[in-house]
């Protein structure tokens, strides 16, 4: 308990610097910012800031890059509420009841318990986290290579399962990230892969040209077939205070929706979405009034709400305690730490007890000022929402040139996001699944390293991944989602089921 | 279409498979350094064969495809764009960042409000000021600098 108290209070003098709070508070401001923007996400921006985060503490940048993921869940409700476009891909669900409260004049409280039940659930979710990460991490000390390889084959199948479209896509997208990860310099054999005689290819295609490329530019390509006029609400938001019934209606919803959401966001693979619909889902199969779902229920806000916060909370367990991203975020996270230079793994807390310690005061910190930003501020994010996307995008088109372009000072790195940002473009309108990809290129290099150490363990005898226990659960694990999934049919239903009840 | 995306997988996975010999696969004792990019061959030419054969299967019950966007789309812009921003690759070490930067911007806000040139000129000019001082002399980021050094 003592060594625990001492953690939240080196925690504490980490997170509370003039310079980290100033981080903590560029990343909030920011995720709300991209939340709030139909057309940039967290993905793009994370890729588009890595190169700034150069220069400063990994604590720091880690501190800045979290803001941003979970801000933007906070920021994603906006424009649901508001004009019925999800600012976050997490934020679908809360279209459906959030925009029928607005049409109804009650905006106010929609955008009031989104924030609050956020709020609750960022907290919850980070004193989740707070206890849960040291015993897993001592867990995760059991991992031998044979166990990060099958973890991250599970990893990549659960990301597959739950892409939205064909499974059969998600998987070519899997095999294409690992395919893609294997350019450059092998640093077993030392012999150059795939590099075509292109000397900047020897260190591989970079992380940030390819998310921004992928995400950023492709986003955009895809936005500017349909410029149009956004209707928001003229007046201004007022109410943002629910009212008791309110607070009664959606507190059970909060609190059942912080939890899910937390537990399912430590799945590998990653459920922020997919706890929205479930919230959604169990909230209106338990609701005494299930009618009133989808005219402008309450608790319809908050439970999905509530759950996106909590997974992205959730999310941050595999990464600190195994080093493993469960989704394209914390994949580009983890590619923050390595930048740094830091080896993310079950050591990661015990040797660098500031950073851990430090993010999870700073998420306490960040989940205050989220709500100061979201509720006060929310009429200056409403301006923001009508600035059009036709004065928008060249700007975020000149971000993306200059974040690609300062990696190494070289154009071709620029000509790289260029050429990605068209394969993204081209591969969304043909319903690929594209975070499945970055998941796969984050985890490519690791998980060959873990294949060639486990062969080299075993003298090349395959069944060192069925020996031992863990590693043969998450493979079985891994191969009965494939089995159950390419009965195309039983895996759509459960899909469509869940997306009819939503 | 997916069986078209299945045939360029597949052929894809082909390549990657025939590259990856030439590095040496291996064995499972000893993997070389095409061991895994072979694996992931294989496994492209896989599904590439199964988009194929479950979409030719299911012909006149398109799968996984959205219903049918009754909206109309402008693939203009996009096409224009992307010309656009290989101009602006090609032309910033030459013309330099601020002037290739001022006629990107320009040209991009053309595409979509032609009508509001001056506007277009105005922000453009601006922005183009802005970000010079705040990425190169505030956050001393690197630009790329054309004939004349700027």
């Amino acid at each position: 308990m003592t060594g625990f108290l001492e953690n939240i209070s080196l925690g504490y003098q980490v997170a509370f610097t003039i310079q980290n709070l100033f981080y903590c508070f560029i990343g909030v401001l920011v995720g709300t910012l991209i939340g709030v923007l139909p057309g940039i996400g967290p993905g793009g921006t994370i890729s588009l800031l890595l190169p700034i985060t150069y220069g400063i503490s990994p604590t720091s940048a880690i501190i800045m890059l979290a803001g941003i993921y979970y801000g933007a869940q906070y920021g994603g409700s906006t424009t649901s509420i508001l004009v019925n476009i999800p600012g976050e891909s997490t934020s679908v669900v809360t279209c459906i009841d959030g925009y029928q409260m607005a049409r109804q004049g009650r905006a106010g409280p929609a955008l009031g318990i989104a924030a609050f039940g956020s709020f609750i659930a960022g907290t919850i979710g980070t004193i989740l986290l707070m206890f849960i990460a040291q015993p897993m991490s001592s867990f995760g000390l059991k991992f031998g290579p044979p166990e990060y390889f099958s973890l991250m084959i599970l990893a990549i199948t659960f990301l597959a399962y739950f892409a939205s479209g064909s499974m059969v896509k998600a998987l070519i997208m899997a095999a294409m990230g690992i395919g893609l990860s294997q350019i450059g310099i092998d640093m077993v054999s030392g012999k150059s892969r795939f590099t075509f005689g292109i000397t900047s290819l020897e260190d591989g295609v970079g992380l940030v040209p390819l998310v921004m490329g992928l995400f950023g530019i492709g986003e955009i390509l895809t936005n500017l077939e349909e410029i149009g006029n956004i209707n928001i609400f003229k007046s201004k938001i007022k109410g943002l205070l629910p009212t008791l019934k309110d607070w009664k209606d959606s507190i059970g919803s909060i609190i059942r929706g912080s939890f899910l959401g937390f537990f399912l966001g430590t799945l590998p693979g990653g459920g922020a979405i997919i706890s929205t619909f479930i919230s959604y889902t169990l909230e209106k199969k338990i609701s005494r009034h299930p009618e009133k779902f989808g005219t402008g229920a309450i608790e319809g806000v908050a439970g999905p709400e509530s759950a996106n916060n909590a997974a992205s909370t959730g999310a941050f367990i595999p990464l600190f305690t195994l080093g493993l991203p469960s989704n394209a975020i914390t994949a580009l996270l983890l590619g923050a730490l390595m930048i740094h230079g830091m080896q993310p793994g079950p050591f990661l807390i015990k040797k660098h007890p500031d950073l851990f310690w430090g993010t999870i005061i700073s998420m306490y910190i960040g989940n205050v000022l989220l709500l100061i930003l979201n509720l006060p501020l929310i009429n200056i994010w409403i301006k923001l929402l009508r600035v059009p996307y036709r004065i928008l995008f060249p700007f975020l088109l000149f971000f993306c040139f200059i974040g690609s372009y300062s990696i190494n000072n070289s154009l071709f790195d620029v000509l790289v996001m260029l050429l990605f940002g068209i394969t993204g473009y081209t591969l969304r309108k043909f319903g690929y699944d594209l975070p499945t990809l970055i998941l796969a290129f984050v985890l490519g290099p690791l998980l060959e390293n873990s294949l060639r150490q486990s062969l080299l363990i075993s003298a090349g005898a395959l069944d060192i991944f069925f020996k031992r226990s863990i590693s043969a659960t998450c493979l079985t694990i891994a191969l009965f989602i494939l089995c159950f999934s390419f009965l195309t049919k039983k895996r759509k239903s459960i899909l469509t089921k869940i997306g009819q009840d939503s | 279409m997916d069986q078209l995306g299945g045939a360029v997988w597949t052929l894809l996975g082909i390549g990657l498979c025939l590259g990856s010999l030439k590095l040496k696969i291996g064995g499972f004792h000893d993997p070389g350094a095409g061991f895994i990019p072979f694996l992931v061959g294989l496994i492209l030419i896989s599904l590439g064969v199964v988009l194929v054969i479950s979409n030719s299967t299911m012909r006149g019950e398109p799968q996984d495809q959205k219903a049918p966007n009754i909206r109309k789309r402008n693939y203009f812009r996009p096409f224009m764009t992307v010309i656009l921003f290989m101009i602006y690759i090609l032309t910033s070490e030459v013309l330099g960042f601020l002037l290739a930067t001022f006629f990107f911007l320009f040209s991009l806000f053309e595409i979509t409000a032609p009508r509001k040139w001056l506007m277009s000129l105005l922000i453009s000019f601006v922005a183009t000021i802005s970000g010079y001082l705040i990425f190169s002399f505030w956050l001393g980021c690197p630009l790329p600098k054309g004939l004349w050094g700027f």
